[in-house]
């Protein structure tokens, strides 16, 4: 393991709340997460991209609600019992945006050491890493660690708001919608 | 603060100058008429008291807080000497020139300002000079107080302040000042226009009244300069009457904001006084202050005071108390906030319980009752959280009155400026942000737009241009306009630049809408690039990011020769709305009730297609764009026969328009949620809101449907089927909504 890939591993070693999507096993920083609720009916927010199942009320906050089945590409699926909305707090330009994750199945709270951390292997251009820094080895499972900042940056941000805007953008409105405050 | 042996003596030699040249040029003229003149030569000292008053205004935007306060000490010390009020003028001018040699060795030789000290004398100009201005000097020199103000004081007590006042009524007096300090203008400018008796009958109240507060709290500096404004009101009207009447509003404004920590000097008052006495001196009866000797001023000044506050005190105590207290409690915005969020969750706990469907009015007559009664107070409550941000843009509007009033003078034009609907009351946090956008958009207008008298005359147009500025509530927004009858934008300068930027294609024929667009983009309308081709366009891409902030739009008119019209509409941004919801497919949107002209039931004939596109519907005569909302925000399973759907006529701008939804499901109170940042920016959409249900429903932005209508054109007509009109349901069943305009309507599901 190279210096480089130490010091990734060691910072990411601590508290995961792991969760499934699929077959597969998906970790997040206990730190992030604000808690755990089952499925509520979420409204549709129309011109959204797909991943964006709509918005939620938590307690009388208005928050929305990514479906990340969907934002990984694992396909549609029916709600079911088990299925959780993870609330998160993500950063975004230096900001806290409260966020809801949608998720098939929430498992544990795992300690994640240091040693037990790989680099995340690099697919090409084929599968989008970016969001994933490591790779965790819990007993005979891998996990993979999720970097949400990552998974809902500004980029894919922006791109969720563009897409509300009508095919011909009116001159002088680019830029407008961006990064106002609510 | 140490003693002046710090300071080196004939060190006026200029290396690197680092103050600009007319300051460091007129500091050298200053020092010269200083070691020349007599005490006695009272001309050629107040000309180097004015020439220092001008550094130290200077100092005191451009440099430390100490030198200004420094330098005003010293222009305080000159006047003294000016006004024979000196004991030992020898004495005070020597101490003045110590003080001009620290000045000189801190701007003009750049050297370490830590080592270099003012005079000791300075700071205390009635120990070393003398008798009659004890109390006024010490409350002049600034750096007294800014010693004596520790960080965590929050309001700088003047010494003359009385006893008996503690800090806390001083607080409130001067936060309470704002307000008077706003009014006094705006009454000016009004004298300015009419000679109503009226006006000047306020006026004279207005300031009566400040100056009896003043007298009481022991502002003997502002009692003074009261007093010579309602002197200078007694007298009869001249040229520069309400400009000096200006300058004297704006010293108390700039007096009052030093006290309350905002500015770090305090205003001098003395050439003021002097130049509203001098004027008066020369039309009215000579006898009172004919005297055009500089020193009489001054000097007559704490005469006034002398005479006039004992015999005056009592009395205007009374009128203190009378008119100058309100009732008013002071709130922490926080706390407000938090209160108005809580009657928000009230509300929409209040609607869950009475919809809720064990909730059973028949079978529980008592309980309805109560249910009722329940009902009112928390609208009351609701109506009552809803006022308590709310206040007038009146005060940004008049600033505004004063800006062009200036902005013309200095410009050399003639405007007339005509504003209305000042009371109308926007959410505070908005009044205090919109005040940068509207200065820009009217400097531009003054500057840019008005052309200059004889260009006017030649245009066939009077030789008085005219701005208007305007605020007025409008299908759920306010308004805030600004209307000249200049020259206007001109279109062809626009496109030929925006065609260069890249922003159009070499070949396209832009819309007009577009071409004014254009002005908003950032970076386009730098001074250079467009103000000099239309004359038009500085900083307007700074407007339309404070209005984008404050949720607003703003949409620009102008014809070429005949003005321009910037229309800014801003959401009532109150917490909570009256609305409609309404129901397409599984999904229901709540459109506000303000929006909402009326609902229709649309009959076949009054449907029509044009050139087989767009959809027309035909109601009381006029024809309107009908829109889908299900095609517009791409909701599945609505109906599609519109004989069978009901239409919401709305209005954005002046445009109406139809929008077709399935039903109309009830009217509600809803309190706006911000859905933050993921889903901010959606087109059509204005927000979220807690449905009695517990869940989200979307609030239909009716500008944002419009304008998506509008730019989606035909591609809706081309995704979707044409409707098909069944024929079999010629006039459909008529719910009796027609004609019902959503104000009143108390429509049931």
């Amino acid at each position: 393991m190279s210096r480089q890939e130490t010091e990734v591993a060691t910072s990411k070693a601590g508290k995961y709340l792991t969760f499934e999507l699929g077959n597969e096993a998906f970790a997040l920083e206990i730190t992030k997460v604000q808690e755990i609720i089952g499925i509520l009916p979420v409204t549709r927010v129309p011109k959204l991209p797909d991943f964006v199942r709509g918005v939620i009320n938590l307690r009388g906050k208005v928050i929305p609600v990514i479906d990340l089945r969907r934002k990984f590409g694992f396909g549609a699926r029916e709600d079911t019992a088990r299925t959780c909305i993870i609330v998160a707090q993500i950063n975004r330009d230096d900001r806290q945006v409260i966020t809801g994750i949608l998720v098939d199945e929430v498992c544990e709270v795992l300690d994640v050491a240091a040693d037990q951390i790989d680099a995340a292997p690099d697919f090409g251009a084929a599968v989008n890493t970016d969001f994933i820094p490591g790779m965790g080895r819990i007993g005979d499972r891998v996990v993979m660690l999720l970097d949400v900042d990552r998974v809902l940056s500004s980029g894919e941000v922006d791109s969720v708001e563009l897409i509300g805007t009508p095919g011909r953008a009116r001159l002088g409105d680019s830029g407008a919608q961006k990064g106002v405050a609510p | 603060m140490e003693t002046e042996g710090n300071h080196p003596v004939g060190s006026t030699t200029i290396e690197a100058p680092r103050a600009p040249k007319w300051v460091v040029e007129s500091m050298e003229r200053i020092a010269e008429i200083l070691i020349l003149a007599e005490p006695d030569e009272a001309a050629r000292l107040d000309r180097a008291a004015r020439d220092l008053h001008k550094i130290a205004t200077w100092l005191d935007t451009h440099d430390s807080p100490e030198t200004a306060a420094g330098a005003c000490a010293a222009v305080a010390m000159l006047d003294a000497v000016v006004a024979s009020e000196a004991a030992f003028p020898e004495a005070a001018l020597d101490v003045v020139r110590r003080a001009l040699e620290t000045l000189q060795a801190i701007l003009c030789d750049g050297r370490d300002r830590r080592r270099l000290c003012f005079p000791d004398e300075l700071g205390c100009v009635d120990a070393g000079v003398g008798a009659p201005l004890n109390e006024e000097v010490r409350s002049e020199v600034p750096e007294d107080e800014s010693e004596d103000l520790r960080d965590d004081e929050r309001v700088r007590r003047p010494t003359t302040l009385h006893a008996e006042i503690d800090d806390a009524i001083f607080a409130d007096f001067l936060s309470s000042q704002g307000e008077v300090v706003a009014e006094l203008e705006e009454l000016v400018l009004e004298l300015e226009k009419t000679a109503d008796g009226s006006v000047l009958k306020a006026l004279r109240g207005l300031i009566h009244t400040l100056k009896g507060d003043s007298s009481v709290l022991g502002l003997t500096d502002v009692e003074r300069v009261c007093h010579a404004c309602e002197d200078l009101l007694d007298r009869e009207a001249f040229d520069d009457q309400t400009g000096l009447l200006l300058e004297a509003k704006d010293w108390v404004e700039a007096t009052f904001a030093y006290y309350r920590g905002e500015r770090t000097t305090l205003p001098d008052p003395r050439r003021l006084l002097a130049v509203m006495s001098s004027v008066g001196g020369d039309h009215s009866e000579a006898g009172s202050t004919a005297s055009v000797q500089r020193s009489t001023p001054p000097a007559e000044a704490p005469d006034f005071q002398d005479g006039a506050a004992g015999s005056h005190r009592s009395g205007r105590g009374q009128t203190h108390r009378t008119i100058g207290v309100r009732e008013t409690v002071k709130i922490d915005a926080e706390r407000l906030d938090r209160l108005l969020d809580t009657i928000g969750e009230l509300v929409i706990a209040e609607s869950m319980v009475c919809q809720s469907e064990d909730f059973n009015p028949s079978s529980a007559p008592e309980l309805e009752r109560r249910r009722m009664q329940l009902d009112k107070i928390t609208r009351t409550l609701q109506v009552m959280s809803t006022s308590l941000r709310m206040v007038p843009v009146r005060p940004v509007f008049l600033k505004m009155a004063r800006l062009v009033r200036d902005l013309a003078i200095k410009a050399g034009k003639e405007v007339e400026f005509v504003m209305s609907g000042e009371n109308t009351e926007l959410d505070k946090a908005v009044v205090d942000r919109i005040g940068d956008p509207l200065l820009h958009v009217l400097r531009n207008a003054v500057d840019h737009g008005i052309e200059e008298a004889a260009v006017r005359q030649a245009a066939g147009k009077p030789a008085t241009g005219r701005i208007e500025l305007r605020a007025f509530h409008r299908g759920g927004s306010i308004f805030i306009e600004v209307e000249d009858d200049g020259r206007g934008l001109d279109r062809k300068a626009i496109v030929e630049k925006a065609t260069l930027e890249g922003l159009f294609a070499a070949d396209a024929e832009p819309m007009v809408e577009e071409i004014f667009g254009c002005v908003f983009a950032p970076g386009f309308s730098t001074a250079q690039r467009v103000t000099d081709v239309s004359g038009r366009g500085v900083g307007l891409d700074v407007v339309k990011r404070a209005v984008d902030e404050l949720r607003g739009q703003i949409n620009l008119r102008s014809s070429p020769g005949e003005g321009c019209l910037i229309s800014i509409r801003l959401p009532l941004s109150l917490a909570i709305i009256d609305g409609m919801v309404v129901r397409a497919g599984a999904e229901r949107y709540i459109v506000p009730t303000l929006s909402v002209l009326r609902f229709v039931r649309p009959s076949v004939n009054d449907l029509s297609t044009v050139v087989g596109r767009g959809e027309m519907l035909s109601v009381e005569g006029t024809q309107l764009p009908l829109y889908r909302l299900d095609r517009l925000l791409d909701i599945e399973h609505a109906r599609q026969d519109p004989c069978e759907a009901l239409a919401v006529v709305v209005e954005d701008n002046g445009r109406k328009a139809a929008v077709l939804v399935d039903a109309l499901v009830g009217q509600q109170q809803i309190v706006i949620k911000g859905m933050g940042d993921l889903v901010h920016g959606v087109r059509g959409v204005a927000g979220g809101a807690i449905m009695p249900d517990g869940q989200v429903g979307l609030i239909a932005d009716v500008a944002g449907l419009v304008e998506l209508a509008h730019s989606e054109g035909g591609r809706g007509e081309g995704a979707g089927p044409q409707p098909a009109i069944d024929p079999e349901l010629p006039n459909g069943p008529d719910p009796g909504l027609r004609g019902l305009t959503g104000k009143t309507a108390e429509v049931q599901s």
